[in-house]
């Protein structure tokens, strides 16, 4: 069980996160929804470390998901963080390295074949697109499939290939049990893939529910009164 | 410990010693070794050369401070973050990753300092510079470590080079703010030259007015990125394919090692012809040396990252370290010519 208790981060502009509270099955995908300021980089960057919490804890099974191995975890931040000199193939093996994981050869040609990078594994950083940095973000997040994947807006900059494979990916991360949050403004996307879903107003959960028989947009149109 | 599995990842992905390199800086360690070769054979020095080296210092000093502030090692620290890091890993990297400039620094300024206060004693100076670098460096791993999140200089930088349109507008961007940051430029260059100008007034000959100009413009050209921002307008706008560009990198660097060399030459020269009493040239040339191998190693390593590829380069890396060579060389044997002349004259 993922318990995200009273987890709160407010910026010196009263922006950011108050209080969130959620509880999270294993093999469940959880999406966080909310306008653009709504709070959920903050509660992203919470869960992935880039951002500390003023207050509120998040356990995973038990122990604090800051204290979780990393080879437990996989998260996509926002931000670029990819080192700009290293070629596509050096920046997974930094990862493999840097999270202690055995990757099989197979499983990392499987996945730049699925994002298509297979022929730029040797490209540099640097020069690629946006999206294909992306892909290379997402392939680090995901090699290893962790217990705890949180992807910041991931399907930004990706292309409709990529956003099949993805969602290919998130699919068999759900069924070996990861507990997966993932926020996009893309709300097709999540209909029929996310099992939970959280809406944020300005830093508030406005709602939270199983999204599983309901379609997550006419939710979005009833909450948030879009016309 | 996070930071020791960083530079272990690092060595065992780049798999050879220009990644180690990279990380460390070819810089620093050669200018250690311009600072022992110095104190080994008692160079003298004229006091203005004396008071811009000591400046330099305190300029590079600043730049290393602006670096680790601004720029360089953003992408590092944000996955330093997610893997967890504590205080002390941020400490240790930033004092491995700029373990010997702060050596380097530490060094020189107790060197220079000892050639300039006969009160002051090299080895007690180093002491305290190493202490001094250590404390600065520690201040700042913890001024990053609850700061850095916020800092998005880098990314803003690329947000707004993209967006001009006009080539004129981006040659000059890029020229001038394209590839490096503002504050680094400003606190390495234009504040000891400020502050050189300022504490010495017009008493400096014209010939040092001339090489320190000559050598600022060089490194402002360097620092503000004229090749690397020549480049990112040729490759956004130009959208050249890649064999072109490196071609015309080639070019450039090679033009650069060409430029270099003979501006030490032209250096040398002047030195021979109107102060023949000084013999601190070779300090200047091997400075110029070291920068230039440096940035051929940063060129080589940043467009072959595979290693077989840049071993494939060795060939170009040896001809571009070949110009300058010989103009160190040359400019050697004019400083010893000088010498001789010097010790002939009654």
């Amino acid at each position: 069980m993922l318990i995200v208790r009273n987890l709160k981060k407010v910026y010196s502009n009263s922006r950011g996160l108050y209080e969130l509270n959620v509880q999270l099955e294993p093999g469940t995908i959880t999406a966080v929804i909310g306008p653009n300021g709504a709070g959920k980089s903050t509660f992203f960057n919470m869960m992935n470390g880039l951002v500390l919490p003023q207050s509120g804890e998040c356990l995973l099974d038990g122990t604090n998901i800051y204290a979780l191995p990393l080879d437990q975890t996989g998260f996509l931040p926002e931000a670029n963080f990819l080192i700009d000199n290293f070629s596509v193939m050096q920046m997974i093996e930094y990862f493999v390295q840097m999270k202690s994981i055995s990757v099989a050869k197979d499983r990392i040609h499987f996945l730049l074949d699925g994002f298509s990078m297979r022929d730029y594994q040797n490209e540099v950083i640097k020069r690629l697109s946006q999206g294909m940095r992306k892909r290379v973000a997402i392939i680090c997040a995901i090699l290893n499939v962790p217990k705890l994947l949180v992807l910041d807006e991931p399907l930004n900059a990706l292309d409709i290939q990529s956003v099949v494979f993805l969602k290919k990916l998130l699919q068999e991360a759900k069924n070996k049990g990861s507990y997966i949050l993932l926020s996009s403004h893309v709300l097709d996307f999540l209909d029929g893939l996310a099992d939970n879903v959280v809406f944020l107003r300005d830093g508030k959960p406005v709602v939270q529910c199983s999204c599983t028989d309901v379609k997550i947009e006419e939710l979005y149109l009833n909450i948030y009164g879009v016309t | 410990m996070i930071a020791l599995k960083h530079f272990k990842a690092v060595w065992n992905v780049s798999r050879s010693v220009s990644g180690l390199i990279l990380h460390i800086g070819l810089v620093p360690i050669l200018a250690l070794v311009v600072c022992l070769i110095a104190q080994v054979h008692s160079y003298t020095l004229t006091v203005e050369l004396k008071y811009f080296f000591f400046i330099a210092i305190v300029g590079m000093m600043l730049y290393l401070i602006a670096t680790l502030l601004a720029e360089n090692d953003l992408p590092v620290i944000g996955l330093f973050r997610m893997f967890r890091a504590t205080y002390a890993d941020f400490l240790v990297f930033f004092l491995l990753y700029h373990s010997m400039d702060l050596l380097m620094l530490s060094f020189s300024a107790a060197f220079f300092c000892s050639e300039l206060f006969p009160t002051v004693q090299f080895l007690p100076g180093l002491l305290v510079g190493v202490v001094t670098f250590v404390l600065v460096t520690s201040l700042l791993s913890f001024w990053i470590y609850h700061n850095i999140p916020s800092k998005t200089h880098r990314n803003s930088m690329r947000r707004i080079s993209p967006s001009i349109k006009s080539e004129t507008a981006a040659k000059l961007f890029a020229l001038f703010v394209g590839s490096k940051n503002r504050v680094g430029i400003i606190a390495g260059y234009f504040l000891p030259i400020v502050l050189m100008v300022a504490w010495l007034g017009v008493k400096l000959p014209t010939y040092l007015f001339l090489y320190i100009a000559l050598a600022l413009l060089l490194g402002f050209a360097e620092d503000c990125g004229i090749s690397d921002g020549y480049f990112y307008y040729l490759n956004v706008l130009l959208h050249r394919n890649r064999r072109v560009l490196l071609r015309e990198k080639q070019l450039i660097y090679i033009a650069h090692s060409l430029a270099i060399t003979m501006l030490t030459v032209f250096s040398a020269l002047l030195s021979g012809n109107l102060r023949p009493d000084e013999t601190y040239m070779p300090i200047i040339i091997l400075t110029y040396f070291c920068i230039l191998s440096d940035g051929a190693i940063r060129y080589i390593y940043s467009y072959y990252p595979n290693v077989r590829e840049y071993r494939n380069q060795i060939t170009f890396l040896l001809l571009i370290m070949f110009i300058p060579a010989a103009g160190l060389l040359l400019s050697i044997i004019f400083s010893i010519k000088d010498r001789k002349r010097h010790v002939d004259r009654p």
